[in-house]
């Protein structure tokens, strides 16, 4: 006896068709699964038995073998249970065979029998448009309606499948306006007024955020760094419905959705800490699951602590902040997953975090100091535009001071300079002025002659090199942008310079 | 305990042999011997051939006599009726393979009998 399930799994943030095989035939009881099936999947017989059991079928005394096609792929997840289940009983006739030729089935069981989600099932959904029903367990079922997907029907135990397949079960399939979800799940419980005073910090993130410049805040413990950066995805603009479906399906794949939370409409804010593996910040493990870069996609990537993160980990930043994927290499297959991020990073000024505030003294050398800042490399250096100081304020400051304007007003001035930039760059492949190459920059940027004027004393100065030079520029191409100018001004020159404290050397 | 541990496994195979008989088994064999060991019965049920083991205890306390059962046994059950169904050529029979676990009191009375079917699976 035989029968044939079509199914799917996820390998990367991609959905691919996996044909679940059953034969059915006389000799002593067995049950194998093959098809390079891991340890879950092996581990899946004895809760495909006991659901079949407790869904009151008679689990076959036969010789049972379950092929996973293509038998040369590996195949991992718990999202077999379900099309294992259904084929043992369509080959010995309970299900409607014809039924399931056009349908995409995927699903976990329970031991008795009902239903339990899976990861990536808004991939799945994605990848199955042109089939005529797609079977999922009732928790994924908005998430996956998300796809535009039309197909979608959820249940809750194994029973309701058979007897869905069957015809003796009319269900409707899942529909969700995603305009409504996307706008029920794009608030942010934070904002930038939550944070006291700190004007020229808050100017500087927003400047970041403009042009999607990478930023440094430097500052001594307790200044409020991270209360900052995590705010920073408020001023963002709005995720496009677009952006949203791309991170929702990295952090589907992931298993971080909930039956809650089916769309994100947040940018994601990813704050790994600094003991963080190679893997799990960059994504891999034996079956290559997204990184924390992956799931900072559309978002941010908050690094604390930045001298304290091991080298070798912060030098596969690379890759992704210059072309905004990550590449993941195995021995069988090579996998890429989105990885397009703000990168913040935040870290003392000193080993022991005092050097600038005002009232705590600062007992480093200087020889300890410039070893501590020698950490960072000099490529991931290259890679972030602002240098942002960020001072520890009194406590009698911070009373005095007003809320500054909330992140909604910020925010409009970061969408009229994105709006610049996405009409300047419709025909390059740069979307922001962080991008930039160095022979864009005399196209674009365009100086007046008092601007021209205070670069070359700033240079002399100073003491700019060429790579300050550039950076400066792309900076001060996004404060005109904000403000709608065309040429670039002396006083965004000017500002601009400030922003590169590390440049300036303040404390060597 | 007094009594010959091989009669009273006989004492067991004879009662499970009845119990089959009335449950419309047909007997095939008793007793049939491999070159790995011995196949205590083998009957068939409808369309099912089935090959028992017959365990016979009479007290619990080392345990249902089900559960002497080790995984070793279950191999050897499982080689040997392999061997029976390559001798007899039936290679496309619907198969089970059952224990039939019996507790006798002292009076060689019954007083449980656990028929379970397909005990062991070749995993």
């Amino acid at each position: 006896m035989f029968a044939k399930v079509f199914s799917s799994c996820v390998s990367g943030i991609d959905s691919h068709r996996v044909d679940v095989e059953v034969d059915i035939q006389g000799g002593i009881p067995t049950f194998h699964i093959v098809g390079l099936p891991d340890a879950a999947i092996r581990e899946s017989r004895d809760r495909i038995r006991s659901a079949i059991k407790n869904t009151d079928f008679d689990f076959p005394d036969n010789r049972i073998t379950v092929n996973l096609a293509p038998a040369d792929t590996r195949k991992e997840g718990v999202g077999f249970d379900l099309p294992i289940a259904i084929g043992i009983l369509a080959a010995l006739g309970y299900v409607n065979k014809d039924r399931i030729n056009d349908s995409v089935i995927c699903g976990q069981l329970s031991l008795s029998g009902y239903l339990k989600p899976i990861r990536g099932a808004l991939s799945i959904a994605m990848g199955a448009k042109d089939t005529k029903s797609v079977i999922l367990p009732k928790q994924n079922g908005r998430e996956a309606a998300t796809s535009g997907n039309k197909n979608i029907y959820t249940f809750t135990t194994l029973k309701e499948v058979v007897l869905f397949l069957n015809n003796s079960l009319e269900k409707p399939p899942i529909e969700v306006n995603i305009h409504h979800l996307f706008n029920a799940n794009s608030s942010y419980r934070t904002d930038l007024t939550d944070v006291k005073g700190q004007e020229y910090v808050k100017r500087g993130l927003a400047i970041a955020v403009s042009g999607m410049h990478n930023i440094l805040l430097i500052g001594p413990p307790g200044s409020g760094k991270s209360m900052l950066a995590k705010r920073i995805p408020t001023i963002c603009s709005e995720m496009t419905i677009q952006e949203s479906l791309e991170t929702t399906r990295i952090h589907s794949v992931a298993g971080l959705l909930s039956r809650k939370k089916s769309l994100i409409g947040t940018r994601p804010f990813r704050s790994p800490h600094h003991t963080i593996s190679y893997a799990a910040l960059v994504g891999g493990g034996s079956w290559p699951m997204p990184g924390e870069i992956s799931l900072a996609h559309n978002g941010v990537l908050f690094l604390d602590e930045l001298p304290e993160f091991k080298r070798n980990v912060l030098e596969v930043l690379r890759q992704p902040l210059e072309d905004g994927e990550i590449t993941i290499a195995r021995a069988e297959k090579t996998l890429t997953f989105p990885s397009r991020f703000m990168l913040i990073a935040a870290m003392n000024p000193c080993p022991c975090g005092y050097f600038t505030d005002p009232k705590k003294t600062c007992n480093c050398t200087p020889h300890q100091i410039q070893r501590y800042l020698g950490k960072i490399s000099g490529p991931l250096l290259d890679r972030i535009d602002l240098h942002l100081e960020v001072p520890r304020l009194r406590v009698d400051e911070l009373s005095r001071r007003k809320p500054g304007p909330p992140s909604a007003v910020i925010r409009e001035t970061v969408n009229k300079a994105r709006a610049v930039q996405k009409e300047r760059y419709k025909n390059e492949d740069v979307l922001f002025n962080a991008h930039l190459e160095s022979r864009q920059l005399d196209r674009y940027c365009v100086l007046d002659n008092a601007a021209q004027e205070l670069l070359k004393q700033a240079i002399l100065e100073v003491g700019l090199s060429a790579r300050a030079y550039d950076k400066l520029l792309k900076i001060a191409r996004t404060i005109a942008d904000m403000e709608g100018k065309g040429l670039i001004e002396q006083p965004h020159i000017s500002e601009a310079i400030n922003y590169r404290a590390l440049d300036k050397k303040l404390w060597m | 305990m007094g009594r010959d541990n091989i009669s009273l496994g006989k004492k067991g195979e004879n009662i499970a042999e009845a119990f089959l008989i009335k449950n419309r088994y047909k007997i095939l064999e008793r007793n049939l011997r491999t070159p790995f060991g011995e196949i205590d019965i083998i009957a068939l049920d409808k369309d099912t051939l089935v090959f028992v083991e017959v365990k016979t205890r009479t007290s619990e306390s080392f345990g249902p006599p089900h559960q002497s059962i080790t995984y070793f046994k279950q191999q050897s059950i499982i080689r040997n009726a392999h061997y029976y169904l390559k001798r007899k050529k039936l290679y496309d029979m619907n198969i089970r393979l059952d224990i039939i676990s019996i507790n006798l009191n002292d009076k060689d009375r019954v007083t449980k009998l656990n028929h379970i079917k397909s005990a062991i699976w070749d995993n």
